[in-house]
């Protein structure tokens, strides 16, 4: 047999194919690892983007709720300051504090949230207001003097309408009660005994005002009270409008102002003419005037109505004034005007009843003969004709968050701290603070000195406090009279009369 | 004498080879496919966050400036079916000493490419400033097209990529961001929302 050759089965070239598919994977495996940091790459800053917006959104809506909590404190005797830097508030995902400032009536609080790298900073200017208006449906700051046959009496049209509140049992419609009156000023009474004025309430008398009534004809049921200090009347704010020339209204179809805000130089209502003001709607007029047969209509069905007088309002004899509700909560009447001794500012002498709150602080009112008012009347001083019917309604002075609380003047968007906006980590890590030490909103208030004064009843003296700490005996309190904020203990001597001091902290 | 195997590793044939070749060829045709997909969803995701991301903040600084206007500064008075693309407005700084501090006029509006939106600081004097919040605005807001007719139903008539209708001292705010794609298509995100001025003190204080 001859040996065959040996084929050379080609080592050589299984050499050099080996690690071959070791490359090819190792190029596919780098292509896929670098397609994947890619996207990973590309995820992660869509997610971060995402993230950081939903972060940011996150701490605006933390810092709305320090304001609010920062509001909620003030209204509860507390400065308004809620945690601190130091010691913020955790709440959620995230934390918050407010710092508050007091400065000349104003209070400013600044609340800054952080949540993850979120951060806002938001700010409000809040105005204290410590008085509304004194519970009195009659109040004058100088002399108040009533004509024969004059009847003031009081309601309340949370409970119903006038009519469903009085009776007749007395030979008169009357409801016999609440209808106090007041006044810094002398107050004259006049009345005889075939036209008898009647005061079915107390009459207070501050400032260092006399009462002077005439002997037979005047009937006060309630008590009077003097020598109490003299009370304050808040001032007319005028709002800022844009202002239209004076109208003078006059033919058969009525001129309607639609709801809004507007002002006007002058309305002139002309006989047998008819303005109607379509609720809800501010109205700033110089003059107003409204002749015999002629009508004001005030519509409050869709919504309150606030009539701004800045000079002059005259009702004449014979004129309407309508309110379509006859609720005096949606009619209110400012008059802004310092008549100075001069004639009235608002002489009244329509024909119809008129359902409103009346204020002119700085100005002189006339209530003509035979007028009749729902509501309440405070002015500088005032005349209320022979025959004219007062009707107090006590749901105008009933304290609210509206008449008794910080007012808001002014929001803004401020600067986050720059340290603070330049770090976005963990808000925890970055101020330092541990999360599970951290107080809850509710326990992060800071207290203040508070002066209040309660009255035992209407025109009543004040109640002693000296049983504060020992019991004290709500059933006396009738309703609060007077409080005044300190951020510091008061000063001695800064009681007028007797009170008491509480510290809330 | 023949070695047995020898035979079989001496080649491939014609048909393997392009069995080979054939199943290359699709699988590659696969995974292009896949990757160009993979590629546009990425780019379409991608755009998108931007649009969003983009839309939100843009809504975001201008219903801050709302807030801390007050209704009667804001010019123009344009209630709904009137719209505007433009808002020049006062924001309050605070109250010192018991007065009002406002800032300069300001003004938010489409600029008149009308693709960018514009925030403007004393608008139309030497001293006016200028920031481009977004320069991705659709013209027109997404579903409309200048014909005089409502063509997307939200009651307004041929509104801009940015509009304001003002409601009182309520302004609600639409706006429809677009980007093109490099395939040619387009993607539009349009996103509104609607501020509550919370100032109330006018120019003369508290």
């Amino acid at each position: 047999m001859t040996p065959q050759p040996m084929q050379r089965l080609g080592p050589c070239r299984r050499a050099s194919n080996r690690g071959s598919a070791l490359v090819f994977a190792l190029i596919a495996v780098i292509a896929v690892a670098i397609l994947s940091a890619g996207l990973i790459q590309l995820s992660s800053a869509i997610s971060r983007r995402s993230s950081e917006t939903a972060d940011n959104k996150s701490a605006f809506y933390l810092a709305e709720a320090g304001l609010a909590e920062g509001y909620r404190g003030l209204m509860t005797g507390n400065t308004g300051q809620v945690g601190s830097a130091a010691e913020p508030v955790a709440f959620g995902n995230g934390l918050f504090w407010v710092d508050a400032t007091h400065e000349d009536g104003f209070v400013r609080l600044e609340s800054f949230g952080l949540c993850n790298s979120g951060r806002a900073a938001l700010a409000i200017v809040l105005e204290r207001q410590v008085e509304g208006d004194p519970p009195f449906g009659v109040f004058s700051r100088e002399p108040l003097e009533i004509r024969p046959g004059t009847l003031i009496d009081g309601y309340d049209s949370e409970l119903g309408a006038y009519a469903e509140q009085a009776d007749s049992s007395r030979g008169y419609l009357t409801t016999g009660a609440n209808g106090h009156l007041a006044s810094n000023g002398d107050v004259e009474l006049h009345g005889t005994v075939a036209d008898p004025t009647r005061v079915h309430g107390n009459i207070g008398l501050g400032g260092g005002g006399v009462l002077s009534s005439d002997e037979r004809g005047v009937l006060v049921s309630g008590e009077v009270f003097t020598g109490g200090a003299a009370l304050e009347m808040p001032l007319v704010h005028v709002p800022f409008l844009p202002t239209l020339p004076a109208v003078t209204h006059s033919g058969a179809m009525p001129l309607v102002i639609p709801p809004g805000k507007v002002g006007y130089t002058g309305i002139k209502i002309q006989p047998h003419s008819e303005v109607i003001v379509q609720g809800p709607a501010t109205l700033v007029v110089e003059t107003l005037e409204v002749a015999s047969d002629a009508t004001l209509t005030l519509d409050t069905l869709g919504g309150a109505i606030k009539l701004v007088v800045l000079a002059t309002l005259n009702a004449q004899p014979g004129s309407f004034i309508v309110n379509t509700t006859a609720d005096p909560k949606l009619l209110s009447v400012e008059v802004a005007a310092d008549d100075a001794g001069g004639a009235p500012a608002f002489e009244f002498a329509a024909a119809t009843p008129l359902h409103a709150r009346i204020r002119a602080p700085l100005a002189n009112v006339r209530l003509h003969r035979g007028s009749e008012l729902f509501g309440l009347l405070h002015a500088k001083g005032m005349t209320i004709g022979a025959g004219a019917a007062l009707h107090f309604d006590r749901a105008l002075t009933r304290p609210t968050s509206a008449t008794h609380g910080p007012r808001l003047v002014s929001w803004s968007v401020v600067e986050v701290p720059a340290p603070i906006a330049q770090r976005r980590s963990d808000p925890f890590e970055v101020l330092g603070v541990d999360r599970n030490t951290l107080p809850r909103p509710a326990e992060a208030h800071t207290g203040l000195w508070l002066e209040i004064r309660y009255r035992t009843g209407p025109g009543q003296s004040y109640i002693d406090a000296t049983t504060w700490y020992d019991g004290f005996d709500w059933s006396l309190v009738y309703d609060l009279w007077h409080y005044k904020v300190y951020d510091e203990p008061p000063p001695v001597g800064v009681l007028l009369y007797v009170g008491y001091q509480v510290p809330l902290r | 004498m023949k070695v047995p195997g020898l035979r079989r590793n001496a080649g491939f044939t014609i048909i393997e080879l392009l069995i080979a070749v054939g199943l290359f060829l699709i699988l590659a045709n696969k995974v292009t496919v896949v990757m160009n997909a993979a590629a546009r969803f990425t780019e379409d995701e991608s755009a998108t966050v931007v649009l969003e991301d983009q839309a939100h903040r843009v809504l975001d600084r201008i219903a801050a400036a709302v807030m801390g206007t007050n209704g009667e500064t804001l010019v123009p008075d344009a209630e709904a079916p009137a719209h505007s693309s433009q808002l020049l407005f006062q924001v309050l700084l605070g109250i010192e000493e018991g007065e009002a501090v406002w800032s300069d006029p300001e003004q938010i509006a489409l600029s008149e490419s009308l693709r960018k939106v514009l925030w403007r600081q004393n608008p139309d004097t030497p001293e006016e400033t200028r920031v481009v919040w977004s320069n991705l605005v659709r013209p027109y807001l997404e579903g409309e097209v200048p014909n005089g007719v409502d063509d997307n139903g939200n009651n307004l008539v041929d509104e801009n990529g940015l509009t304001f209708v003002i409601d009182r001292n309520r302004v609600t705010i639409q706006i429809s961001l677009t980007q093109q794609q490099s395939d040619g298509r387009t993607l539009i995100r349009t996103l509104a929302t609607t501020a509550t001025c919370r100032n109330i003190v006018t120019q003369g204080g508290p």
